[in-house]
């Protein structure tokens, strides 16, 4: 019975491969594995996730008070003026295990098969943009993982603004390259299935319904491979941007590299690249050079502070950096407008933070974690009470639902967590 | 015409699906009357097990694993539920062998279904089919365990992101042998000046002091001692120019710092070793004047210049831990000597926890500043001193990076002033596409005056030969040829079209699965069956050549083939794979001890993950008895398991193999650490969950997953009750009690071995002290237990004896085991009838290791599809 049906799939597979794609067309033949369905139109269009590996000194990051009159912690300081566009959280996590293995637990909530936030949006999402999603660190991201697809395959993300900038816009050189794998490969996987076809004659009932497997994987391959073609069609959108001549990839750089990272990321969203983008700031044993002054540590020296106040002040210098690149990255976004002439920060979903709680000790719980643009109720800081007896106290999850509801997801459910925290941000 | 197909092809299975039913005998049918079918039967059967029926319909899929299942509960009492009537034991025994008969006749040995390869089979495959450097990208989709391996057809599924890789890979590779056309690229030089404050620095690899690069360390690892210019990569390969200003700084009598350069690439990790990279130049600096070092290198594309002090006296790199404290203490007496003041601050600063590098050396220096100190009571020849500096040498690498802020200021050093590169002079070919296009010309061959269907026949026909392990039909080559010949037609080139060829040649089912012919395996496929068995690998030539002969199938070439894999290298590949999963040592990674048991990092496990490993292969090498395995006088140790098992040895890393005294506790797979840690959780233990895991993978009686409404028994780490109280407590049900009285005495036995596998015969109590957590001695351990057969087990001693005298027990496992992980299937009824008889073959001949993976290969299951 499968076996008729897959057959005149593939016929009418055959019939539209001849012509011409345009990209109406290619919609519909997009299958619809998405597990979530997209509302009519959701005020927020995108999300970026953003994470450093070492995290921050968590006592300096969380507000002292909560609700809307918060003073300013030492390490959020450099995004004061921006406190009515943000809300930071205190007291999520997603109750996993802790050590630096776990960091991953981040975007998935338990680890890894998991999928993570950014790659479940991308699954809704993605289709309509050149790239479903783009995984951005800062020359090489070390130990660091961050988007995991629902198979647990961890995601490369490009860490030259060289590489990332001709990815985005000019796909000319290697243009005609790709193409030319692209037609090929579909002749290639015709020849493949003709083969195929022909062994599933051969084999035995179940070795047969076996085979399906591959049958299927093929026709979805070949769904990809003409969406692909179809973007190459699509002129790359022209940037008036200056890369700089060297891409800044040594690690002690790696706060330069972060601001030209966030630069082009505004420029994916403002161009409709796509629509979900991942970052993950990396984090090594380097010396960095802030203000001309060389800090006394390297980097994750610093972030084992051992709560000496000398290491956790310069260990709060780099978070700063780190705040003040993201400050700018949000300014900019406030500043401009998508293809739709709508603010590019009120209809995009942003969740800054970390899957590093407290690097000293290697402990994942209680993580740092801001939330800003998608035009939610900002302005507080909402501590949540981890201990709360009830045992009803929400968590990171529960705001990645919110996050994905506002999107138009239908999603209830994110690992562990089940309900959400719309009151707190609609 | 492709409906017609479809149809022929439905048909065809439908006649297939043929008329193999049998009436169930009247009293069997009676039987399941009486005692099955109040629960098993109807729409609403219980676990969907439906047995009211009058025939069995032995062609359909489930049918020989449902009635297998049927006799595997009878047969141990599982069935009829203890609250039910039971039947007689004469009507027990009838009916089982009534199920008997008819399984072993409806059920023969064989059923695999089509076996993906694996993410380690596919790698080696590719790479030995092309003859290229091949690894799979990190993305690469790991495969999941069925019935305990990654290598079972069933559960070797393809998805669409797999196939997408295959695709991605298929293009990449055939790039490596088939490269495209290379765009020209800017080759006007160009230099780069790089200051002192250019540099990458990590931790105290250097520090800039007016206006100058100072480096005092030569640890290995370039975070720990190099140095390299933050803003220069080459952008090809080729010759560069490079000019180092340097200068000694305060040198000692006699060193001579020697400086190296290394290439490095620019986006690289920091951890890096130095004595891994490649050396560009060596300068000896021999003045305390600025010198200019000049040398012209060679640098691959995307490569930066290390600056390496070679040979610095002060180092964080460790071979012999004795040694190192010695060198290191030694040198901080040296320096408390020259300078008192320093050694009574530094003493009366101590180490304080997180203290290192800078911030150590600060808070020294402000207790020096402020202090006023007797130094005429300060003696670095005092026993006192001496043990100070040999507590700090032992604080590592932290005491190191503390003692290069000191050098920084006291020497002996260098002084970097400056850098210059220049460059490319000349442009070099890549040693990649050097040997690229060696690759390229070798697999190509001459063209001579062939024409071109002639041509890419010879080109294809060796290499799809390999790829489907075993020779291409003529059909089969046109395919291919007519792919090349065709996208020549097409505009492209010879070479496009065999590059193509190439790629739907990697996305071939007949490259993906294995094991697709009906029957007896014929020597093609008993080739690759074997190759992937013991080498996770492809066919080699030999095995290749002896197929096409027909020679493989006959036993005596088949068991010197075999033991031939046996001696090769890749059996690694074998004992890494099957051991790594059948002991679960591949979960043990992601184990993290608690720790208020033990201080634990990756070299322990390293060492516990060695131990087995090594144990095993000897088995394996020397074809010890499968006893061995049970009880042994020897295992493999370095000081980082010996630790654990309380055992002395020598202060070393390196594994050894080591004769363990008679009548120790250890000694064999169960009392290993890496066992103990797999069955555990790296907390606490659950005899549970250890009983289980032994019932499954020594006893071979795997227990059914407990019921979804049953809480978990946990431990309580109040200390208050014992586990065995709870357990207790738990049998008290008589449902539970069934499968709980085989789970719990081997578990119990085990709980003298702590999580990571340490002998206690207290479980601790962990209490909190201030900060600290303290452990007290709690109830004791009670691991006396008594086996379902009645057996009286005092300790692990016991249960090793009686698995000894019982060896059949473990065989009849660990055969099961093997036979599943070399044919990619669960043991079928057929199966093991032939598994009892390679069981006590073997026993006749020895029981020998290697002469059990001999009769594996030799047997009907493993020849069967």
């Amino acid at each position: 019975m499968n076996h008729l049906s897959s057959c005149s799939d593939r016929r009418r597979f055959l019939r539209t491969s001849g012509v011409a794609v345009a990209l109406p067309l290619l919609e519909s033949l997009i299958p619809k594995t998405a597990t979530a369905t997209v509302n009519v139109a959701p005020k927020v269009k995108r999300l970026v996730t953003i994470g450093t590996y070492l995290g921050f000194h968590t006592p300096s990051w969380f507000p002292e008070q909560t609700g809307r009159d918060y003073a300013i912690s030492p390490v959020l300081k450099p995004i004061d003026d921006l406190r009515d566009d943000f809300s930071v959280f205190s007291g999520l996590d997603h109750r996993a295990p802790n050590g630096h293995k776990n960091w991953k637990n981040y975007l998935t909530g338990k680890g890894t098969p998991g999928i993570s936030l950014d790659q479940l949006v991308a699954r809704s999402v993605g289709e309509k943009t050149r790239f479903e999603s783009l995984q951005v660190t800062c020359g090489s991201s070390g130990e660091g993982q961050m988007s995991f697809t629902k198979e647990g395959i961890a995601l490369p993300s490009i860490g030259r603004p060289s590489v990332l900038f001709g990815h985005l816009f000019h796909s000319g050189e290697n243009k005609a390259r790709m193409e030319y794998l692209l037609d090929s490969g579909g002749s290639v996987l015709d020849v493949v299935l003709d083969e195929a076809r022909t062994l599933q004659q051969q084999v035995n009932a179940r070795d047969a319904a076996k085979l399906e497997e591959y049958f299927s994987s093929v026709r979805d391959v070949e769904q990809k491979l003409k969406k692909r073609r179809a973007w190459l069609k699509v002129p790359t959108p022209e940037v008036n941007f200056k890369l700089p001549e060297f891409d800044p990839v040594a690690p002690d750089l790696s706060l330069e590299c972060e601001s030209i990272m966030y630069d082009l990321m505004v420029l994916a969203l403002e161009t409709d690249s796509t629509r979900v983008i991942s970052f993950l700031a990396p984090g090594q044993g380097q010396v960095f050079t802030i203000d001309g002054e060389k800090l006394s540590a390297g980097y994750h020296g610093l972030s084992h502070h051992g709560n000496d106040p000398d290491k956790i002040a310069e260990f709060n210098t780099v978070g700063r950096e780190h705040v003040s690149r993201f400050g700018q990255f949000v300014r900019q976004l406030k500043e401009r407008k998508d293809t739709e002439g709508r603010s590019l920060l009120d209809t995009t979903a942003i969740l800054y933070g970390s899957g590093m709680g407290n690097a000293n000790t290697h402990n994942n719980s209680n993580l740092p974690v801001l939330v800003t643009g998608g035009s939610f109720k900002h302005g507080s800081h909402h501590a949540i009470n981890r201990d709360n007896p009830s045992g009803s106290a929400p968590l990171l999850g529960d705001l990645f639902l919110t996050l994905m509801q506002s999107m138009g997801l239908e999603e209830n459910r994110f690992v562990n967590a089940s309900r959400n925290m719309n009151e707190l941000l609609f | 015409m492709k409906q017609q197909l479809c149809l022929f092809i439905a048909l065809a299975a439908l006649s297939r699906a043929s008329f193999a039913a049998e009436p169930i005998t009247r009293s069997a049918r009676e039987f399941l009357a009486t005692h099955c079918l109040d629960c098993h039967s109807g729409d609403d059967a219980e676990a969907d097990i439906r047995l009211d029926i009058n025939e069995i319909a032995w062609d359909k899929h489930h049918t020989a694993e449902l009635w297998t299942r049927v006799f595997d509960v009878l047969r141990s009492g599982d069935m009829p539920p203890v609250d039910a009537d039971q039947p007689s034991a004469k009507e027990r025994k009838s009916l089982l062998a009534w199920l008997d008969g008819t399984l072993t006749k409806h059920v023969p040995a064989g059923g695999t279904v089509l076996r993906r390869l694996n993410r380690q089979e596919y790698e080696n495959t590719v790479r030995d089919v092309l003859g290229i450097p091949f690894s799979v990208p990190r993305s690469f989709p790991a495969d999941t365990q069925s019935h305990g391996f990654d290598n079972i057809g069933e559960g070797l599924i393809l998805s669409p992101p797999l196939m997408a890789q295959y695709l991605e890979i298929a293009t990449a590779a055939t790039d490596v042998l088939l490269p495209p056309p290379k765009k020209a690229i800017d080759v006007t030089p160009r230099s780069v000046d790089v200051g002192p404050g250019d540099f990458t620095l990590n931790f105290t690899t250097g520090h800039e002091i007016n206006g100058i690069l100072r480096m005092v360390s030569s640890s290995d690892p370039l975070a720990r001692g190099s140095v390299w210019p933050n803003r220069f990569e080459a952008r090809l390969r080729g010759i560069y120019e490079v000019e180092v200003d340097l200068s000694t700084f305060k040198s000692t009598k006699g060193h001579i710092p020697v400086v190296h350069l290394l290439a490095h690439s620019a986006a690289g990790q920091a951890f890096t070793k130095a004595s891994t990279l490649r050396k560009l130049a060596e300068f000896k600096v021999e003045n305390d004047k600025v010198s200019t070092f000049r040398a012209t290198i060679e640098l691959q594309r995307g490569q930066t210049v290390v600056i390496h002090y070679e040979n610095a006296l002060l180092s964080s790199d460790k071979i012999d831990n004795q040694a190192y404290l010695k060198r290191i203490s030694g040198q901080l007496l040296e320096a408390f000597r020259n300078d008192p003041a320093l050694g009574t601050a530094w003493m009366k600063a101590g180490y304080q926890r997180s203290d290192r590098g800078w911030s150590w050396w600060k808070r020294i220096q402000t207790i020096r500043s402020e202090s006023r100190f007797d130094l005429k009571n300060f003696d670095p020849e005092s026993e006192e001193v001496k043990a100070f500096a040999l507590q700090m040498a032992r604080q590592g690498v932290n005491t190191v990076e503390t003692m290069c802020c000191m050098r920084f200021f006291t020497g002996p050093g260098i002084n970097v002033h400056g850098m210059s590169l220049a460059g490319p002079i000349r442009v070099l070919e890549d040693e990649e596409t050097r040997h690229q296009k060696i690759r390229t010309a070798r697999f190509l061959g001459e063209r001579g005056d062939r024409d071109d269907k002639t041509y890419a026949e010879a080109v294809l026909q060796p290499v799809l030969d390999k790829a489907f392990r075993r020779p291409v039909t003529d059909e089969q080559l046109a395919r291919y040829v007519g792919i090349v010949l065709s996208h020549q037609q097409n505009g492209h080139s010879f070479e496009s079209g065999v590059h193509l060829a190439l790629r739907a040649t990697l996305c071939s089912t007949h490259f993906l699965f294995r094991e697709v012919r009906e029957g007896p395996l014929d020597d093609y496929n008993l080739a690759a069956r074997l190759s992937y068995f013991l080498a996770s690998s492809p066919p080699d030539t030999r095995l290749a050549k002896l197929a096409a002969a027909g020679e493989l199938s006959n036993p005596r070439v088949l068991e010197e083939e075999t033991r031939r894999l046996l001696r090769h290298h890749k059996v690694k590949n074998f004992l890494a794979s099957f051991t790594g999963q059948w002991l679960d040592l591949r979960k043990l990674p992601e184990i993290m001890p608690d720790a208020r048991l033990l201080k634990w990092i990756d070299k322990d496990l390293q060492a516990v993950i060695a131990e087995t490993e090594l144990f095993v292969a000897e088995i394996l090498r020397k074809n010890h008895p499968l006893e061995t395995f049970i009880d042994s006088d020897f295992t493999y140790l370095n000081r980082r398991n010996a630790k654990l098992y309380g055992i002395k040895f020598p202060n070393s890393d390196t594994m050894k193999r080591v004769t363990l005294e008679s009548g120790s506790r250890r000694g064999g797979i169960l009392t290993q650490a890496s066992v103990m840690m797999a069955t555990a959780n790296g907390v606490d233990t659950q005899p549970v969950l250890r009983g289980a895991w032994m019932l499954e993978n020594i006893f071979g009686m795997p227990t059914p997953m407990p019921p979804a409404n049953v809480p978990a028994v946990e431990p309580d780490t109040s200390g208050a009750s014992s586990i065995r109280e709870l357990l207790d407590r738990h049998k008290a049900d008589a449902s539970c009690a069934r499968c709980h009285r085989k789970i719990d005495p081997p578990g119990f036995i085990l709980e003298n071995f702590d999580p990571v596998g340490r002998w206690r015969d207290f479980y601790p109590v962990y209490a909190k002290q201030g900060d600290r957590s303290v452990t007290r001695k709690g109830q004791p351990v009670a691991a006396a237990s008594r086996l379902p057969d009645g057996t009286k087990l005092k300790d692990v001693a016991d249960l090793k004896r009686y698995l000894v005298r019982n060896i059949d027990i473990f065989s009849r496992c660990l055969t099961g085991k093997l036979l599943t992980y070399a044919t990619g299937r669960p043991p079928s009824f057929g199966d093991r009838k032939v598994i009892d008889q390679i069981v006590h073959d073997v026993r006749q001949q020895g029981n020998g290791f290697a002469d059990l993976v001999v009769a594996i290969v030799q047997s009907e299951s493993f020849r069967a599809k």
